[in-house]
């Protein structure tokens, strides 16, 4: 096996020579082995592996930081592999918004919570709020809000499109989202809003098959039933601003976002947020961990996707 | 086989290519350095945010999985640091290390950006600029977690030791400064010269009686520090490589070497990164260049001379 020195003084003398294609390609072989062609289609293993070599390895200097703190030859070639992954993820990445902007574009046309001006450039907004442009001192919040707070779905590793949200929780992000903006946004504001979210998510998941990450335990009615029974006893106890106060909460958004927002000082948000708490307590306590996750899972969903 | 396009991309990124030999961190705060465990097995580039006394200094982990950026973490460009590639330093991944740790300096960041780090957990992320970050971290379910944890595993293997240390732990390893080894300056009395002397001796017989270590080869290749050893040499004709090649020989050299054969500075240095190979043992003598600019000679650090071969 080719030695850490070797590669090295290759690296030197070539910058790019034999061994280091030789290990690239069998990083790559062995990255792309057992992953669903999907992830790299319509090219080739070939086009994937000059891509990554030329992108990744050349143009983004990955070889210098490689050489930098790699061990031994085989810690360069997990090094080497963690950027492939990231490569085929920001790959994905660009078809995964393609397919969640005509989906999101779809809802946004024919539901009666959004509303849209036809373009270009098309704008839409919550059809209850206003049509102007959003103000970008939201923009963080609101992809916050999107990214911690809507649960996404890890597909069968040989499913073709992933839907990373089902229907109802993709409509429920826009509205989260559209709400927070206080504004329209265009179709390049909502595809980087995905290309933001996706990008840590996918890089991550590419670790490992996705069918690893899938859910082992499905709730049972008996469970939905618990969960629907407690939202049910929590959503009249929270009036608007105890509503955004949770959301931003559960969806980690700084304090001064929402103090500036409330109008408030950061000690009167903390208080707000100890009341729901407090509010939220007496429904929770005594339920299973992963009951208690689900109902505030749902009770942010439930009080972010309401017209 | 290459092909031939992805040849042309190569020669094109060669030619960009900033020259490789990096000096010694000078062990300043924004100083972007190669940080080593004590086991050498992790390697890792680290931010100094801080110098403490006693050869301390805090440092922030550093990596190049930007996309895995947090609310409190700052993406660095190479146009900001010089390094080549893009990092991103994580203000909540830190800790102490011994300033021996720290093997190679790789850039270096503004005090402005340093500080900024510095202040993050004070200040709750707001001291770094937003447009440098990611989005905050969400609950458990956030997969950046599972990458945050294998970062806290590096980040231990490095801290570890310097952390109990600053304790009151003993360590294990006490490395010497290579400051410890330079004669006075040349405008230093005759008295001086000979404590600084007798100094010298003590010192390498605690080396020699394996109290402390000597610090790495990599050290040598400081070129105002190896001119200032060799001036031990023609001030009393005391001859330290013997002393340091006592050492530093098995360690150094990776490669099969046959006896007469000049070993250049950068295969040191490749071998002394490869922990993976085994160690032969050889008796080396250090070869050096001298040149002169008006009363000053310097002395370079260029191969070591294998003298005899396992």
């Amino acid at each position: 096996m080719t030695s850490l020195v070797e590669l090295r003084v290759e690296y030197e003398r070539e910058h790019f020579g034999a061994l280091l294609y030789d290990l690239s390609s069998r990083v790559v072989t062995n990255g792309l082995r057992g992953k669903p062609p999907s992830i790299y289609q319509p090219t080739g293993p070939e086009d994937v592996l000059h891509g990554f070599i030329e992108t990744v390895l050349l143009g983004q200097n990955q070889l210098e930081y490689f050489f930098t703190v790699a061990t031994d030859v085989q810690h360069f070639e997990r090094l080497c592999y963690r950027q492939l992954r990231r490569y085929l993820a920001s790959t994905r990445v660009q078809t995964d918004v393609d397919r969640l902007m005509k989906r999101s574009v779809k809802i946004l046309r024919d539901d009666d919570r959004f509303e849209s001006i036809d373009g270009p450039p098309d704008r839409f907004f919550m059809s209850s709020g206003s049509s102007l442009p959003f103000a970008p001192g939201r923009w963080r919040a609101a992809a916050t809000l999107a990214l911690n707070g809507v649960p996404r779905i890890f597909s069968e590793p040989k499913q073709r499109s992933p839907k990373i949200y089902t229907d109802d929780n993709l409509g429920i992000l826009l509205s989260i989202v559209l709400r927070e903006l206080e504004g329209s946004v265009s179709r390049s504001d909502l595809a980087k809003l995905f290309e933001e979210i996706l990008t840590p998510w996918l890089t991550t998941v590419l670790e490992e098959d996705e069918a690893a990450r899938l859910p082992s335990h499905k709730p049972t009615g008996e469970e939905d039933a618990i969960v629907s029974e407690a939202l049910e006893a929590i959503l009249p106890l929270l009036d608007e601003e105890a509503a955004f106060v949770f959301r931003h909460w559960y969806a980690k958004t700084k304090d001064d976002y929402v103090a500036d927002r409330l109008g408030v000082s950061r000690t009167t948000v903390i208080n707000r947020r100890n009341a729901v708490g407090s509010a939220l307590q007496p429904h929770l306590e005594g339920l299973p961990v992963h009951l208690q996750e689900a109902t505030l899972r749902s009770l942010f969903l439930a009080t972010g996707g309401s017209p | 086989m290459i092909p031939e396009p992805l040849q042309t991309k190569i020669a094109s990124a060669k030619a960009r290519r900033a020259p490789s030999n990096r000096p010694l961190p000078a062990f300043e705060t924004g100083e972007l350095a190669v940080a080593k465990s004590p086991d050498g097995d992790v390697r890792r580039i680290i931010l100094i945010t801080k110098i403490e006394n006693a050869g301390v200094c805090r440092v922030r982990l550093a990596t190049n999985e930007i996309e895995m950026a947090t609310d409190f973490d700052l993406r660095v460009e190479p146009a900001d640091s010089g390094f080549p590639a893009r990092l991103l330093v994580q203000p909540e991944l830190f800790g102490p290390v011994f300033k021996s740790q720290l093997v190679e300096l790789v850039g270096s960041v503004a005090d402005e950006l340093t500080n900024a780090v510095a202040e993050a957990l004070r200040t709750d992320a707001d001291s770094i600029p937003q447009d440098r970050t990611g989005l905050p971290l969400g609950g458990s379910v956030d997969l950046r977690r599972d990458f945050k944890e294998d970062e806290i595993d590096d980040l231990e293997a490095l801290v570890r030791e310097c952390r109990a240390w600053l304790m009151g732990a003993p360590s294990d390893r006490r490395i010497l400064d290579p400051k410890a080894f330079l004669p006075p300056p040349a405008t230093a009395s005759q008295d001086e010269m000979f404590d600084a002397y007798l100094d010298l001796l003590d010192t390498l017989k605690s080396v020699d009686s394996g109290e402390v270590e000597l610090p790495d080869l990599e050290s040598l290749f400081d070129t105002e520090a190896f001119t200032q050893i060799r001036r031990w040499q023609e001030l009393f004709n005391f001859n330290f490589w013997d002393w340091w090649s006592l050492h530093c020989t098995r360690a150094d050299i990776a490669r099969a070497s046959s006896a007469g054969e000049e070993v250049p500075v950068d295969e040191l240095r490749l071998a002394a990164l490869d922990r993976g190979n085994p160690e032969p043992s050889v008796t080396v003598d250090f070869v050096s260049r001298r040149s002169f600019a008006g009363e000053t000679v310097t002395h370079e650090f260029t191969a070591i001379r294998v003298l005899e071969a396992a």
